[in-house]
């Protein structure tokens, strides 16, 4: 696997880990997207954006949902 | 000169009466209790003692220490006679005299008269008290039954017992006792006979010792000495530091003779040990001149080419070309800096401040990423900032103790050795941990309740505990009302109650009884006052900050918050983790934990420091290696950190720095991440740092250079240099200077000086107008975040779990002998405790595969392989294994995985699955 593809799964597993672990009772969309917002640098934020429009498969529907609200 | 400090006799005691009495025509007011040994010395009239010391109670037995009392009979010892209301008490009569010559006259007659050539002379009781009574004749012959020619235990490879030189006072006997609560040592037979003995009979080596060095340090005489003493002589000047090991942050007098260290001895005044030590603190210090230590800065091309060494100008400026041609070939964020816990506030500040204000990049990043960064999440989320609550000294009112994850025996031994005196005194004490940790079972100490469950399950766990406190009706509902937000916990409440989290559904999973942790919980909430203490077991998780906030939960839940005896402890692994991320280490905050999104915030750095910075968070430390395997990040300065041993799935971390086009190491020595760098610059050690420390307790201690830097230059000012080089001065006259600038834009130290830590010795931050002396315990009448807030913490488990391939659970710690990747600890005679990592296997797995104690094994999970030796242990249950991660040999961080902590990327070290065969011996 080459390094860009390496690092685009560790994204998706992050995002995906942060979707299935954020508090119930929230909307898991807007958490995550939060979340992502306060802690991922620009250019993961882009990577995970590129990565939701290609291979939205590889990602739970929450985090799709979270990407559409990402600044 | 003398170097050593006074000796009141007996400890203090705490009384809201007074006492008033006189000796020797001296009046004294004291608090009821204190003995008359220590009011007269604090009247200046010192009394001949060699039993007693202030560090440990009244004994009674060398009978030195007598006294006459005004309308009482005899001559009682004034270490065991307390005080009271108008007494006259002679200190100095012509009975007395006689009474303590016989004495001294008995004591010398059985003890060699070598004082000139002994290696305690000028350091001896027994020399100073046969001065202090006018002994000046022995009238008893050597020619009787004695003790003159009893042999030598030096075994212990930092100090001897002399046999010949003993009193039998017992004074070591007590501190192995109550100071550090091993009671490895005893007085065998009888009479004549007496004498100090391991408990076992065995040399100290092969004894329960733990060689923190108390017995030492309470021995009036040379009969335990340190064998740096015996080998350089008594110390002439000290000076006062703080100790570089673990989280407790030890306060130490250097003592010296010339710029040669002779010893560390415990400060009494320190706040966060009061004269305790462990052996790694008081000992374990010669790797600070070590042969391996690099002093001169070099430089190479490449990794393949060989190091060349070059003077402080050439090296900052070969730095600072290849950090500029990388931003200019790759863009502004493919550099970045990593900060380390094991440097002072002032070092670490300086570091983050570069990375943010001359690469302009908000890549910095700190190893509490891989310890404690679920705590900073966790604590502020639910409590408002990232701190324990407490101090150390409140676990002394502490009813009930809920240690999780933690070894404090090992890995925090003198904080261990207080919590052992409160759970001698009668402290129940719960222990959720896979493994049986020596706080389990020893010496007069059991745990009242062992949650032995299922690595990765910590939060199933606690949920399971709350479930049972919300539903048994046992919330401190007043608590919760007052202090919390309502809204929050009403959700909680309602999450928590589920039958999902109850211990009968949960206990499969955990593999705990249910009643059992109904039992603990009741402990727990029904305590009055209820202490966490928590550690890398608790953070190294999946749900590492789950965790965090499912224990503040619970704490807030049975109202065990905001005063002494109560609150959620993190006991941090280094030094200065605690202060390495209070100085804005993290990539989206600034010092004080201020977002770097945050307008007002960031307006006032940039003011400060005449630059406009970023306002979106920067890479954290497994983004930037994910980043370089994916050639967008190309250059690292990684200040005293070894990644390439600390950091989980080593292959990846290599693969990484070999992709970089410049890695700056920072260290005493060359590392294992020195093997991928370009550039290494000559650390100091932390004798030779001028700065501060913060431990685990928020207690920020002065850092005082004992000796001049080996390599000339201060770490702060390399760092310093670095950036001018890179065009942003950073012109600090020295390292109070540093601590001027934190203090004025850092609103928790806004009141942190040198001048006050030299005034006072220590503060615990907040320290500021609103609290100018520091703040022992937080959130007393508020939460820093106004109301406490309730976070629902649903139990998710870790995608790492046991396969038919890889069937069991790895995961890992660390031992008392032994600090963290070993950097230090290898390099000094610690490691004849501990000469490699040893896989702890139960003895059903190991039979099932062939596996004998001591054999050579092959450890493999699905990142890795590796091989060490393997010990049947009963610490731990079937189906786990346990390791250390103190040798680079076999670096066990060859096989943990790179999953992580959901909200932090905290590593997971402590769940990994792996398979253990039988192996034919080290070589892969």
């Amino acid at each position: 696997m080459s390094g860009v593809l390496e690092q685009d799964a560790r994204l998706v597993v992050m995002a995906n880990q942060i979707a299935n672990n954020v508090p119930v009772g929230g909307e898991v969309p807007q958490q995550v997207a939060d979340h992502i917002g306060k802690f991922w640098t620009g250019a993961m934020r882009a990577d995970l954006k590129r990565i939701a429009e290609h291979s939205s498969d590889q990602l739970r529907q929450e985090v799709v949902a979270a990407v559409a609200l990402l600044a | 000169m003398t170097v050593y400090e006074r000796d009141l006799g007996t400890p203090a005691v705490s009384a809201e009466t007074q006492v008033s009495l006189t000796i020797d025509g001296m009046p004294i007011t004291v608090p009821e209790g204190t003995s008359i040994m220590r009011a007269a010395a604090l009247v200046n009239a010192a009394i001949p003692k060699l039993c007693a010391t202030d560090s440990l109670e009244a004994f009674g037995s060398c009978r030195l220490c007598l006294v006459e009392i005004e309308g009482r009979p005899g001559t009682p010892a004034s270490c065991t006679t307390p005080c009271q209301e108008g007494m006259t008490v002679n200190t100095q009569t012509p009975r007395l005299d006689k009474l303590r010559k016989g004495v001294m006259e008995l004591y010398i007659s059985d003890h060699p008269l070598d004082c000139l050539t002994c290696s305690a002379n000028g350091d001896c009781e027994l020399q100073d008290m046969a001065g202090a009574v006018g002994l000046r004749q022995v009238r008893y012959s050597d020619e009787g039954e004695n003790h003159l020619s009893a042999g030598k235990d030096e075994s212990n490879p930092y100090f001897t017992f002399d046999a010949s030189k003993c009193i039998v006072c017992s004074r070591c006997v007590r501190a192995c006792s109550e100071v550090q609560g091993t009671f490895a040592l005893t007085i065998a037979g009888r009479g004549f006979g007496s004498e100090v003995s391991t408990a076992k009979d065995t040399d100290f080596l092969a004894s329960d010792c733990v060689s923190c060095g108390a017995c030492v340090q309470a021995c009036p005489t040379a009969t335990l000495q340190e064998k740096s003493v015996i080998d350089r002589g008594v110390p002439s000047r000290k000076v006062k530091t703080t100790c570089a090991y673990c989280g407790v942050g030890c306060s130490f007098t250097a003592e010296l003779r010339g710029d040669e260290l002779v010893r560390m001895v415990p400060d009494k005044q320190g706040g966060a040990n009061a004269g305790h030590s462990c052996v790694k603190g008081r000992f374990a210090w010669g790797y600070a001149n070590h042969e391996d230590r690099i002093t001169e800065p070099m430089i190479r091309d490449s990794i393949d080419d060989e190091w060349r060494v070059v003077g402080w100008e050439e090296a900052i400026q070969f730095a600072a070309d290849r950090l500029k041609k990388i931003q200019a070939d790759h863009g502004i964020d493919a550099i970045g800096g990593i900060t380390s816990s094991r440097c002072t506030n002032e070092e670490v500040y300086v570091v983050q401040k570069m990375v943010r204000a001359a690469f302009g990049t908000n890549n910095v990043d700190t190893c509490a990423r891989v310890c404690h960064s679920p705590t900073g999440y966790g604590l502020k989320q639910t409590f408002g900032t990232s701190a324990g609550t407490q101090d150390f000294a409140s676990v002394q009112d502490a009813n009930a103790i809920l240690v999780i994850g933690a070894n404090p025996t090992d890995a925090h031994p003198v904080f261990g050795s207080r919590m052992k005196r409160r759970l001698r005194e009668g402290a129940e004490l719960i222990v959720i941990d896979p493994r049986a940790i020596d706080l389990v079972r020893s010496p007069h100490i059991g745990a009242q309740h062992h949650l032995q469950l299922r690595p990765g399950t910590n939060v199933a766990v606690v949920n399971a505990m709350a479930h049972v406190v919300v539903t048994e009706g046992w919330v401190a509902e007043e608590f919760v009302s007052e202090r919390c937000d309502v809204e929050s916990f009403r959700a909680w409440e309602r999450f928590i109650a589920l039958p999902e989290n109850s211990p009968e559904t949960l206990e499969e999973t955990t593999g705990v009884p249910a009643a059992a942790v109904r039992e603990a919980a009741e402990t727990y909430a029904k305590a009055g006052n209820g202490a966490i203490y928590y550690g890398l077991g608790v953070t190294e998780h999946s749900q590492g900050s789950t965790m965090v906030m499912a224990m503040a939960n619970l704490a807030m839940a049975t109202g065990n918050i905001g005063r002494p005896g109560v609150g959620v402890n993190p006991l941090r692994g280094q030094n200065n983790v605690q202060g390495s991320c209070d100085m804005g280490s993290f990539p989206h905050e600034f010092a004080g934990y201020r977002h770097v999104s945050d307008d007002s915030a960031r307006a006032l750095f940039d003011s400060a420091w005449g630059v406009s910075l970023r306002g979106e968070p920067g890479m954290r430390i497994p983004n930037m290696l994910d980043a370089a395997v994916a050639g967008k990040f190309r250059g690292l300065y990684v200040q005293g950190e070894d990644i390439a041993q600390s950091d989980p799935n080593i292959h990846h971390v290599e693969a990484a720095l070999k992709a970089m086009d410049c890695v700056i190491v920072q260290d005493l020595f060359l590392n294992e991440t020195a093997r991928f760098a370009h550039i290494f610059l000559p650390g100091t050690s932390f004798l030779e740092k001028d700065g501060t420390f913060t431990n685990a307790e928020r207690r920020i201690n002065r850092v005082r250079p004992v000796v001049p830097p080996l390599s000339g230059m201060s770490e702060w000012g390399v760092t310093c240099a670095i950036s001018e080089a890179m065009g942003y001065p950073m012109p600090y006259a020295d390292a109070a200077e540093i601590m001027d600038e934190i203090a004025a834009l850092t609103p928790t130290f806004a009141g942190v000086s040198f001048a006050l830590l030299d005034e006072v010795g220590s503060v615990q931050w907040p320290c500021n107008g609103e609290a100018p002396m520091g703040t022992p315990v937080m959130h007393e009448q508020r939460f820093v975040r106004g109301e406490g807030q309730f976070v629902t913490t649903p139990y998710v488990p870790t995608d790492e779990r046991s396969t038919r391939r890889y069937p069991l659970l790895l995961t890992t710690g660390r031992i008392l002998s032994q600090y963290n990747v070993g950097a230090q600890t290898r390099r000094t005679e610690n490691t004849v405790w501990h000469a490699e990592d040893i896989l702890d296997i139960h003895a059903a797995d190991a039979e099932a595969r062939g596996v004998a104690d001591g054999d050579w094994i092959e450890i493999s999970s699905r990142v890795g392989s590796t091989r060490m030796r393997a010990r049947l242990s009963d610490e731990i249950p079937a189906g786990v294994v346990y390791t250390t991660f103190h040798h680079p040999v076999s670096g066990t961080n060859v096989i943990t995985t790179d999953n992580s902590d959901w909200a932090t990327n905290c590593p997971e070290y402590k769940v990994t699955a792996v398979e253990v065969r039988p192996s034919m011996g080290a070589g892969l």
